[in-house]
């Protein structure tokens, strides 16, 4: 058989089961009468399985702890925050929406406040234990209305699954 | 008995199937954690890592996001290299990118050398060589681990590294004689050398 040089890079190769069909049989080959490239290739040999010896376990708790996981995850009740971190930041959109909503409160309490701007009685009356009438009824209807919507407008960000 | 391939015990735990996940949880766990460790080269890190993978596994899988076409094990390891790039970012506050030309993954994550090995039991074999490795070069280090621990292929690791196979080829061979002559230089007791590297 002619004698065919193999690099140190083929041996890896070979070693690390990337040689296929007639090019790993023609090595084969080789490796049996070529004594200097079955020095190169023991060489290689005796490193790579010392390498595969070094195995170290995880903890049986960190074991158990992935079981259980795996046990009792389900996508479909997944955490609202999980689910956010895959797409794209709805956690931002549902601070936002929790922001415009605080904000449309205090915009609606201060509307129905000044409706029955009294500042003049107000003062007058807050020496007094008990405030007037007029200062806690707010006109609170369209309140409640705005807060539906909001809340519709979570619901629906909640349920549509494309955001 | 015939073993069932990885793929269909995928196929099964996204059925509903928790003892498909088992097993392969069984096949795989020693080579995630190992490399997983070499990387970060903390036992503690490593066990929190190697939960925050293997959770994130499950939710991939049982959420449809495995893609079929790849092997099992270099996906998961994919995963933790990625988990292990954003604990370092996150621990150092560096803006370091993922896996890009100018980034070279284990030359930051290096930075974890010389951690508490308090917990760890290995026998001392297994500690001389983890030590050794840990000395290797940056890049010859990078391909040993992918090849020897997390069974990527030569091919696999050139892509990921943006090298070609003949260079990943190249830097493996270094590794392995660098190996040897590190053994050598850092004056092993001749019996446990011949033990260790023959």
């Amino acid at each position: 058989m002619m004698k065919k040089k193999y690099s140190d890079e083929d041996i890896l190769r070979f070693l690390y089961d990337e040689m296929e069909g007639d090019e790993r049989e023609s090595f084969m080959d080789h490796l049996c009468t070529d004594e200097e490239l079955w020095e190169r290739y023991e060489e290689f040999s005796d490193v790579v399985q010392r390498l595969a010896e070094l195995r170290i376990e995880p903890s049986e708790l960190s074991v158990e702890k992935v079981l259980a996981f795996a046990k009792t995850y389900d996508p479909a009740v997944q955490p609202l925050a999980e689910a956010s971190v895959r797409r794209f930041p709805f956690r931002i959109h549902l601070n936002t929406v929790l922001l415009l909503m605080g904000i449309l409160m205090v915009s609606a309490a201060v509307s129905g406040v000044r409706k029955h701007d009294k500042a003049p009685v107000l003062q007058e009356q807050m020496v007094k234990s008990e405030p007037p009438a007029e200062m806690i009824r707010w006109d609170d209807s369209d309140l409640e209305a705005k807060l539906q919507d909001v809340r519709n407008g979570i619901e629906e960000i909640q349920n549509n699954p494309t955001l | 008995m015939k073993k069932t391939q990885d793929k269909d015990l995928i196929k099964g735990f996204m059925a509903g199937h928790e003892q498909c996940f088992e097993e392969l949880l069984r096949r795989y766990k020693a080579k995630i954690f190992t490399t997983i460790y070499l990387i970060v080269k903390d036992r503690d890190l490593t066990e929190d890592l190697f939960q925050d993978v293997m959770m994130k596994v499950v939710r991939m899988i049982r959420g449809g996001s495995y893609n079929e076409e790849g092997k099992f094990l270099p996906w998961v390891i994919r995963i933790a290299r990625n988990l292990a790039i954003d604990h370092f970012r996150k621990a150092q506050r560096n803006p370091v990118q993922r896996e890009t030309e100018d980034y070279d993954v284990f030359h930051s994550l290096g930075r974890a050398e010389n951690s508490s090995e308090d917990n760890v039991i290995m026998d001392e074999n297994t500690r001389y060589i983890k030590r050794l490795i840990q000395l290797l070069p940056e890049k010859q280090r990078e391909v040993l681990v992918m090849r020897s621990y997390a069974d990527l292929s030569f091919k696999e690791i050139a892509a990921i590294t943006n090298v070609s196979i003949n260079t990943a080829l190249g830097r493996m061979r270094y590794a392995l004689l660098n190996l040897k002559k590190l053994a050598q230089d850092h004056a092993i007791p001749q019996d446990d050398e011949e033990k260790v590297f023959g």
